[in-house]
């Protein structure tokens, strides 16, 4: 460990420069769906296991 | 096989070779050869990595785990969603921005050299040994059920797959993956609607599903908290997380795929396409699994399904053992199909008391037959000394072939190529950059040019896939070594996405704060799995924390002076 203090380097790191912008209405999209499909899963094995 | 399955499966074998090195050309320089140019849509890329995830294994291990204990293995996927939202927002742009061919590429960038080529070691490690087990672990199950010659089986998957990603690079891979998905969905539905035909006349589907639901089959969310246990609903959601997280955001192998898309949105598309479509695909291999239990409750199943090892037996000196196992299992499986019809005519009169009463024998039947194959696999565990004998992957290959009919056979026999190749040359196409790139390029020839490196990589992509094909040769007949190999895994996501989060997380992280972190994180990994039974999701966890704590509390020891600020 003799080269400590090692420099940092913060290549690509998210600047204003190069933000690029998320797609939020996408991601909601998938946390709903997923919800949804866990319910329907729920739901399938609630019916036939009854 | 009839002829006309081995036809179906030839000509698949031959289109998807003479499709891959039709695109050799596409590929006639390094950035198009292993980045496509950076230039496929985000469906195809998409595609590609979920057929890069879906291995043989998991077509048919899925399928048998569905048979055999149902659908709760679904859990494992449930963070899947979160870890592709999270990758979409965090490393995708990172990678895309910083035009890098590897993951470890941008380890350099952040840190140094040094994380960078371990990193990439581990990398080459760990997939150089996997993509022998995903050739050999196929090939066993098709060489015992089909009654292939072992060798000749890996070479037919492991060749043609070499030879087009040698080839075609990564446009191959990629055009190939899009092809093998729809064979292999086609396939699956194709399955489904012939086990669906495949129940009497006078039972309908909701009805098996019922008697299948009585065993717990249909049981897909479990709420209980516990460590040991693999298949909960926290376990998937919290371990698959990291473990989603480390294999789509760390692994070569993946992150190749969704850095050949056209742009930052289209690599986030690509990933997103897998968090919605993931979970109810693999419910659907898992019913799959389910519908075959069904269709043997009416139809005689084997006792093992594993034809070579019942063989073994019968030869023995404890055949007549296994006779009277196979005597007793006939009569308790006579028994058992009159209590399934009971339990269909009980629930049609509409009774709740009198549906439970029958649905409790029937379970009670089912239990025997448990327990009989249960004494069986014991006294072919004895008679081989195989002792991680298991007969789970050999259900839906035994069932393809022994019930479904002229030409669906061959298309599911395709399939499970299909899931194979793409798998295996996803890794070989991987292997091949992260040698090049970041080895070859980065410590042995640095200068070289664009003409030269590519030669190199294809000379290279033909070396790994010689190198598996050799692994996999020896790994078949080592059961233990596979699953060391795929443990090996879990010991190294975990650690090597702590990595990546020091890397993108924070600023304060230092180069020997990552390396150090990294060796600490597979440290406390290898000691907790020595030294406890907790189970292998939560290996990810533990690894990308003890990484994050190791390397921060290095980092904060030894501050670095921060020196490039763009």
């Amino acid at each position: 460990m003799s080269d400590f203090p090692s420099p940092t380097h913060t290549d690509g790191l998210p600047t204003a420069a190069n933000s690029a912008r998320p797609m939020t209405r996408t991601y909601m999209a998938v946390l709903v769906v997923e919800a949804l499909v866990l319910l329907a899963l729920w739901g399938f094995s609630w019916y036939f296991a009854n | 096989m009839h002829l006309v399955d081995w036809f179906i499966v030839a000509a698949y074998l031959i289109w998807v070779v003479y499709d891959g090195l039709k695109r050799t050309k596409a590929s006639s320089a390094i950035e198009g050869y292993f980045l496509a140019n950076r230039s496929l849509p985000w469906w195809a890329v998409g595609l590609t990595v979920m057929a890069t995830q879906m291995s043989a294994i998991t077509l048919v291990g899925t399928t048998g785990q569905g048979y055999a204990d149902g659908m709760r293995f679904v859990q494992f996927y449930f963070g899947l969603p979160v870890a592709m939202i999270i990758l979409s927002l965090t490393l995708v742009p990172f990678f895309y921005r910083a035009k890098v061919y590897t993951a470890y590429e941008y380890l350099e960038r952040r840190f140094d050299v040094r994380t960078r080529t371990l990193a990439s070691l581990l990398f080459l490690m760990s997939r150089g040994l996997q993509a022998g087990v995903i050739i050999a672990a196929p090939a066993v199950i098709l060489s015992i059920v089909l009654g292939f010659n072992l060798t000749l089986t890996i070479i037919a998957i492991g060749l043609p797959t070499t030879l087009y990603t040698m080839f075609g690079g990564v446009q191959a891979v990629t055009w190939a993956d899009v092809k093998q998905m729809v064979v292999i969905v086609a396939g699956l539905v194709a399955v489904v609607f012939a086990l669906v035909l495949g129940l009497p006349e006078d039972v309908g589907l909701g009805e098996a599903l019922h008697i299948a639901g009585a065993t717990g089959r249909l049981t897909t969310i479990d709420f209980q908290f516990d460590l040991n246990e693999t298949y909960t609903f926290w376990s998937g959601l919290i371990g698959g997380l990291f473990l989603m997280l480390g294999y789509f955001g760390c692994d070569q192998s993946q992150v190749q795929r969704y850095l050949t898309a056209e742009s930052i949105k289209a690599g986030r598309r690509s990933l997103l396409m897998s968090a919605f479509v993931k979970i109810p695909l693999q419910a659907l291999i898992l019913l799959t699994g389910v519908l075959v239990f069904t269709f043997y409750l009416f139809q005689a199943p084997p006792m093992l399904f594993n034809p070579a090892h019942e063989a073994e037996v019968q030869s023995s000196s404890r055949a007549a053992e296994w006779a009277a196992l196979d005597t007793e299992f006939q009569s308790v499986l006579d028994v058992r199909r009159t209590a399934v019809r009971d339990a269909v005519t009980a629930r049609r009169t509409g009774d709740p008391a009198a549906t439970r009463v029958a649905e409790a024998a029937f379970v009670e039947h089912q239990r025997s037959l448990t327990t009989i194959r249960g004494r069986a696999v014991s006294l072919v565990k004895e008679v081989t000394h195989d002792d991680s004998y298991n007969d789970v992957n050999y259900v839906f290959p035994t069932f393809v072939t022994t019930e479904l009919p002229i030409g669906l056979v061959g298309l599911i026999v395709a399939a499970i190529f299909a899931a194979a190749m793409s798998s295996i040359a996803a890794e070989l196409n991987s292997l091949s950059t992260s040698t090049v790139i970041d080895m070859y390029r980065r410590h042995i020839r640095t200068d070289a040019s664009d003409r030269h490196y590519l030669r190199v990589s294809k000379i290279v992509t033909g070396f790994w896939g010689l190198f598996a094909s050799i692994v996999a040769v020896y790994a078949a007949n080592l059961g233990s070594l596979i699953e060391v190999v795929n443990r090996f895994g879990s010991f190294f996501y975990g650690s090597l996405l702590g990595v990546f989060i020091l890397a993108v997380g924070t600023r304060r992280a230092t180069s020997p704060g990552a390396v150090w972190g990294l060796a600490g994180g597979m440290v406390t990994v290898t000691y907790v799995a020595v030294t406890s039974s907790i189970s292998f999701l939560w290996l990810n966890v533990v690894g990308a924390v003890a990484v994050f704590v190791v390397g921060m509390a290095i980092s904060t020891l030894f501050p670095a002076h921060e020196r490039t600020v763009s």
